[in-house]
């Protein structure tokens, strides 16, 4: 049995106050925070001695958010002075795909290294746009034993971005007779690359390409990012590549385990070039995700491509259209197109935008990906607020463009991906999946609101229900 | 008073009584450099914190809450009012000037009023000159 | 509960002056309760001295900290790391916890910030009276429960004096009529005949007047 694959998590505070979501307000004068009963000296979390202690160290005037929405003190104060509100900045923070809510709990993560738990349970609407229109189906009765799953049982993560070889040919003496190249294997189902138009230096660049390695995944990287302080990282890293220009980067090549190449009509003719330069490496090729994004794949996986990475917009919804799809919908058609034209076997297919959850790494999968492309959860780990104030030039509240430590940013990444990790095997573990592999396309692991809407609603509501989330 | 001053005021105010809309204009100003506290109820002021602000550099500190009897907490607004009083005279005691912190009451319709406040403010500050604990 | 209040800022301003490091240590039972010295009130008296010497230019470092009380040993001991970091103490205890400080200090001056007021009541939010003047000879058994030597203000023992108008003192016009209530509360007990007895001169020997007082409790001592 393989080594079994270990994120090694460690708390890692933020340099700022989180923007929290929870705060108490005593709303009546009736206390003095002494009765008998007095439930400030009772909070498990301590709230109320952190006010206190913050109250006296802070610089600007500021207030804690950072109740864990128990309600004790709600419930328990014999004068009824408390209740409980939502920090007016919170609401404000993020927007309809990077909720305040996702943002909250990635910070979290980031921290901690654990999965996030909601309290006293999920509060909010069972259905929704994108991601939240699609539920795992978790009932599987034959799971393995639940206490084995971070422990004895093992549950493989891992994806390739090699391409595969089928079917493989045998000589008479059942001696491989097929050329078969080196397999690259990454232990998590995700990569990485820094987001756009969003604040990115050295210090950042270090942080997550030191996590890449420390996780055994890889840092896609487009040239104007490159500095000589990576170089250590080269193994965990995949230059973005012009095409037309590869003979300027000899060397890029030869040191890389794999690269990136911006898809154009004859990105194919490239192939062999590369290969010449490094046999072994692995050549992905980035394609918007658009209408045309399942039809390229499709003229794409008969050369000798291993991966073909799909990006969506930032919100994850499909590129120059007047009514985009979302990602999961763009994720079967690619994927379906391929089954169909019998070559999805043979490559691999990553996506990136809008991956913000560990959960729409899973539910990607699902739907037919091998593994994701995350970006702006990395910034988000090093406590980026996603006010995009910096795209308007303006100073970032985290004061991120002064750089950060990378040993600290390293292992916030670390932690978000170690948590991120074991949502993904407690995921498939419930569903009874021992490899991610296996995830892949496993839509009968899966519930989609808009065929259940039209399965139980239509026949009695007709065409008036099968509108969909509306 | 030196030409370059730019006062600087701290703004606590209730997200009830405020229309963040129409408010945004408020924060774009280059005459004065608003530092804006939001808070989910009025009740929130404590004297700590506005004296904080001070500490912090303010020069004035002005807390606006919604109007007498329309608090959604009931008591909230008066809390804060009967609160920054004190702290006025607090400000009094130590010879900073409790007229460097007012309190009023804002009805979501009156959209002049926060402009009115601050210039209103700003004479203030033009005869009290910046805060002297900086 | 032992009622204070804050001293004035001025002159809490001029009994600190002298030092640089200084330690504002708030009591977390009584004077919490009355405003006076609880972390709230720690906190804002810190503040307020900064904004105030900064105003005057002088340079000085305050810290804050609180116990639950300062009138006993096992909470004053979880202050002493903080204590010793500094160079003088302003206490926003009653006096006994100021003076239990300074004894567990030798070295480092303990200075009020309360000025101990009395032993009180809290009636309602904010709002506390004066019940008990710690005479050492407690006679509120014959009065129905209310003391005449704290609450009148003549400390008449044998009955009301003239002046009482509408059940309200002659001398503070806000002030309960003490023998007022007396009457009132032993008609309502049945004990009216109470009164009747003669309640010589009280012996005051049992009062602070006899200086500091001691209290020895032989069976607690081994």
């Amino acid at each position: 049995m393989p080594k079994k694959y270990h994120i090694p998590v460690k708390t890692a505070p933020p340099r700022f106050l989180p923007i929290g979501r929870y705060a108490t307000i005593e709303f009546r004068e009736d206390c003095a925070g002494s009765c008998r009963e007095c439930v400030k000296k009772k909070c498990i979390y301590g709230i109320f001695t952190e006010n206190y202690e913050h109250f006296s160290t802070m610089d600007e005037p500021e207030y804690l958010y950072n109740c864990q929405s128990c309600f004790r003190c709600v419930q328990e104060c014999t004068r009824g002075i408390f209740s409980r509100v939502i920090n007016p900045d919170y609401r404000t923070l993020g927007d309809d795909h990077w909720r305040a809510d996702t943002i909250r709990r990635l910070w979290y993560q980031a921290h901690t290294g654990k999965i996030p738990v909601s309290g006293a349970g999920y509060g909010g609407p069972f259905v929704a746009a994108g991601f939240d229109s699609m539920w795992t189906d978790m009932s599987e009765i034959v799971r393995p034993t639940r206490d084995g799953i971070h422990g004895r049982e093992y549950i493989s993560t891992s994806f390739e971005i090699s391409r595969r070889i089928t079917p493989l040919i045998f000589n008479q003496d059942l001696s491989l007779a097929s050329q078969v190249s080196p397999i690259l294997e990454i232990p998590i189902p995700l990569l990485f690359q820094m987001p756009r138009d969003l604040i990115v230096n050295d210090t950042i660049l270090i942080s997550a390409a030191n996590a890449a390695r420390v996780l055994g995944t890889m840092m896609i990287i487009r040239p104007e990012e490159y500095t000589d302080d990576l170089l250590p990282f080269a193994d965990n890293l995949i230059p973005c590549l012009p095409a037309d220009r590869i003979n300027d980067h000899v060397e890029v090549i030869q040191n890389s385990r794999a690269v990136e190449l911006s898809f154009s009509d004859n990105v194919a003719d490239t192939f062999v070039d590369l290969r010449a330069l490094n046999p072994g490496i692995a050549i992905i090729v980035r394609i918007p995700l658009d209408a045309m994004a399942a039809s390229r794949g499709v003229q794409l996986a008969k050369t000798d491509v291993d991966t073909l990475h799909y990006y969506a917009d930032e919100h994850g919804n499909e590129l120059n259209a007047e009514e985009p799809r979302f990602i999961k919908e763009m994720i079967r058609d690619v994927h379906l197109k391929l089954v169909e034209n019998l070559t999805r076997q043979k490559i691999n297919l990553i996506f990136s935008g809008g991956i913000a959850m560990a959960e729409h790494m899973a539910k990607s999968i699902i739907c037919g990906a091998d593994g994701v492309v995350i970006d702006n959860p990395i910034l988000i780990a090093f406590e980026c607020r996603l006010c995009f104030r910096c795209r308007q030039g303006l100073s970032c509240p985290v004061k991120l463009e002064d750089g950060i430590d990378p040993k600290w940013g390293s292992q916030r990444i670390v932690n978000l991906m170690g948590a991120w990790h074991s949502q993904l095997i407690e995921v498939m573990g419930a569903m009874g999946i021992r490899e991610a592999r296996r995830l892949r396309g496993e839509v009968g692991r899966s519930m989609w609101f808009d065929d259940l809407e039209m399965e139980n609603f239509g026949p009695i509501f007709g065409q008036r229900k099968v509108s969909g989330l509306g | 008073m030196e030409p370059n001053y730019k006062p600087k005021i701290a703004l606590f105010h209730c997200i009830n009584s405020f229309n963040e809309g129409l408010f945004l204009p408020l924060n774009g100003r280059v005459d004065v450099a608003l530092n804006v506290i939001r808070l989910a109820c009025s009740s929130m002021i404590k004297d700590i914190v506005l004296l904080k602000a001070f500490e912090a550099g303010a020069d004035a500190v002005l807390v606006m809450v919604c109007p007498e009897g329309q608090c959604r907490y009931v008591e909230g607004n008066i809390r804060a009012k009967k609160r920054t009083q004190w702290v006025k005279s607090l400000l009094d005691e130590i010879g900073l000037d409790g007229r460097r912190l007012s309190i009023s009451h804002m009805s979501l319709q009156d959209t002049d009023a926060p402009e009115q406040i601050i210039q209103e403010t700003l004479a203030v500050l033009n005869d009290l000159g910046p805060n002297p604990a900086v | 509960m032992i009622v204070g209040e804050q001293k004035p800022i001025a002159e809490i301003k001029a009994i600190v002056k002298p030092y640089k490091k200084l330690l504002i240590l708030g009591c977390g039972t009584c004077v919490k309760t009355c405003f006076a010295g609880g972390e709230d009130e720690v906190a804002v008296l810190a503040s307020a001295l900064r904004l105030s010497f900064k105003k005057d230019g002088k340079a000085i470092d305050i810290a804050e900290y609180t116990i639950e009380r300062q009138c006993e040993n096992e909470f004053i001991q979880e202050a002493a790391k903080v204590i010793a970091q500094n160079d003088s103490v302003l206490s926003l205890a009653c006096g006994a916890g100021v003076q239990a400080i300074a004894r567990r200090f030798a070295k480092i001056p303990v200075l009020p910030g309360v000025n101990t007021t009395f032993l009180g009541v809290l009636e309602r939010q904010g709002f506390f009276t004066e019940e008990c003047t710690g005479c050492g000879n407690c006679v509120l058994g014959i009065f129905g429960g209310i003391c005449p030597i704290t609450r009148c203000a003549k400390k008449l023992l044998n009955g009301p004096c003239g002046g009482s108008q509408k059940g309200y003192c002659e001398i503070k016009a806000e002030t309960e009529c003490a023998w007022h209530l007396i009457i009132d509360r032993s008609k309502s007990l049945g004990q009216l005949n109470n009164l009747t007895t003669y309640v010589p001169p009280k012996d005051w020997r049992s009062s602070n007047s006899g200086g500091p007082r001691r209290l020895v409790r032989e069976d607690h001592i081994i």
